[in-house]
């Protein structure tokens, strides 16, 4: 299961969101679709979770997402913003 | 005792503060004697401090945080203690002279109580025109004072002089405040800009630099901001350049503003940076500006900024 870090603030910015990563010193931003995946991690969630929601809630293959969603959810690793946490 | 008005807040302090208009200057009506122990703001006094913070969260090379306070140490100089974002001490070392201690004081030591209280803090300068706030950031040196001034000069309202800070106002817009910092200039920017009538006494540690008083007493009252302007290295054509930033590259530049950097960050947990970055980008704009380095090309600058503001009163008049 992953779930979002401590202590990332963030604020709304139209859709997007703006994010802060205390650690690195450095701001990121997420469109839409990202911020709505932000926001699920918000609970621990598996990849396969975010992926069976993303696809009722948007219109996209769920092939397509799954990859996507795994891929995002890299990014956030690397980034630290993310973290493992036991089910 | 001694009243002042910086970054919007009322400030009583123990310590006289050269290089800050007294508030009676800047609160018609009110006048220093409405400050009280009771009412004001923040709370400046001389007392001893101590050499540590308990249970640090984060610290750098001369200071540390926790939860509620920041100490900075700087030998010879002295150290300051910011608490609560009302209170702040100063206990200068034995060798030092109180004057020595100010420009930390209210550099660092009251960005700190700024930071404390959830504003933002940026190493600029600011003015306003036509009732519209303007940012000018950049490294020192970069001569953010010398394009206050100049901008005044030229019809502008002074707003702040190295240390800024932005807040939201009710409806979550970004303000700036006017306040009683003076500008910081060397002798040839003040001699180029004929300014010398305004002049006052030495900056400490200012490299060379006087105390200008603004040419006329700020207003007291909050100024929404229309953009910030991230001042580069000098322009390769010769000729000013302004160009648009776009996220998250302008929450960087914001960022990378940040009056202390490294202290911000530590004490970035919990407060309101972020929102009111947001707020920056939402309703204001960050720029870029290339111009001609020195003062042969001030009014060439000058002259790009009031287009640039023309075009934009131009633009939101028709949205």
């Amino acid at each position: 299961m992953i779930q979002r870090s401590a202590d990332t603030p963030s604020a709304s910015i139209g859709e997007a969101l703006l994010m802060m990563s205390i650690e690195r010193g450095q701001y990121f931003s997420l469109n839409s679709v990202a911020a709505r995946i932000w926001e699920m991690l918000e609970q621990p969630a598996t990849p396969d979770i975010v992926s069976h929601r993303l696809c009722e809630e948007y219109d996209v293959a769920p092939d397509v997402c799954a990859e996507q969603v795994s891929r995002f959810l890299a990014k956030l690793r690397e980034l630290e913003l993310v973290i493992e946490v036991c089910a | 005792m001694f009243h002042y008005r910086i970054s919007g807040l009322t400030v009583k302090s123990e310590i006289e503060l050269p290089g800050l208009l007294p508030a009676g200057k800047l609160l018609p009506g009110a006048g220093g004697e409405g400050i009280t122990a009771a009412t004001a703001d923040v709370r400046i006094r001389r007392r001893p401090v101590a050499e540590r913070l308990e249970q640090a969260i984060d610290y750098g090379q001369v200071w540390e945080v926790n939860e509620g306070s920041f100490l900075l140490s700087l030998p010879g100089i002295g150290r300051f203690l910011a608490c609560g974002g009302s209170d702040l001490d100063v206990d200068p070392a034995p060798e030092a002279n109180i004057q020595a201690t100010i420009p930390f004081l209210l550099g660092t030591a009251f960005s700190a109580l700024i930071l404390q209280r959830g504003g933002l803090v940026l190493h600029a300068s600011a003015v306003t025109w036509r009732g519209r706030g303007y940012m000018f950031c950049g490294r020192s040196g970069a001569g953010k004072s010398t394009l206050a001034a100049a901008l005044c000069n030229a019809g502008c309202s002074f707003v702040n002089d190295d240390v800024c800070s932005v807040e939201t106002d009710r409806g979550g817009k970004p303000v700036i405040w006017p306040d009683g910092r003076q500008l910081k200039l060397h002798d040839e920017s003040i001699a180029h800009l004929s300014l010398a009538a305004q002049r006052s006494g030495v900056v400490q540690n200012g490299i060379g630099k006087y105390y200008v008083s603004p040419a006329s007493p700020p207003s007291p009252d909050s100024v929404p901001l229309a953009a910030v302007y991230i001042l580069q290295e000098k322009a390769e054509s010769g000729h000013p350049v302004i160009q648009d930033t776009s996220m998250p590259d302008a929450a960087q530049l914001l960022l990378n503003e940040n009056y202390r950097p490294p202290i911000a960050m530590a004490m970035a947990r919990g407060s309101r940076q972020v929102e009111i970055t947001a707020s920056i980008l939402n309703h204001a704009a960050v720029y870029r500006l290339w111009r001609p380095w020195g003062l042969a090309g001030m009014e060439e600058t000058i002259s790009a900024l009031f287009s640039h503001w023309l075009g934009s009163e131009t633009w939101n008049e028709k949205q």
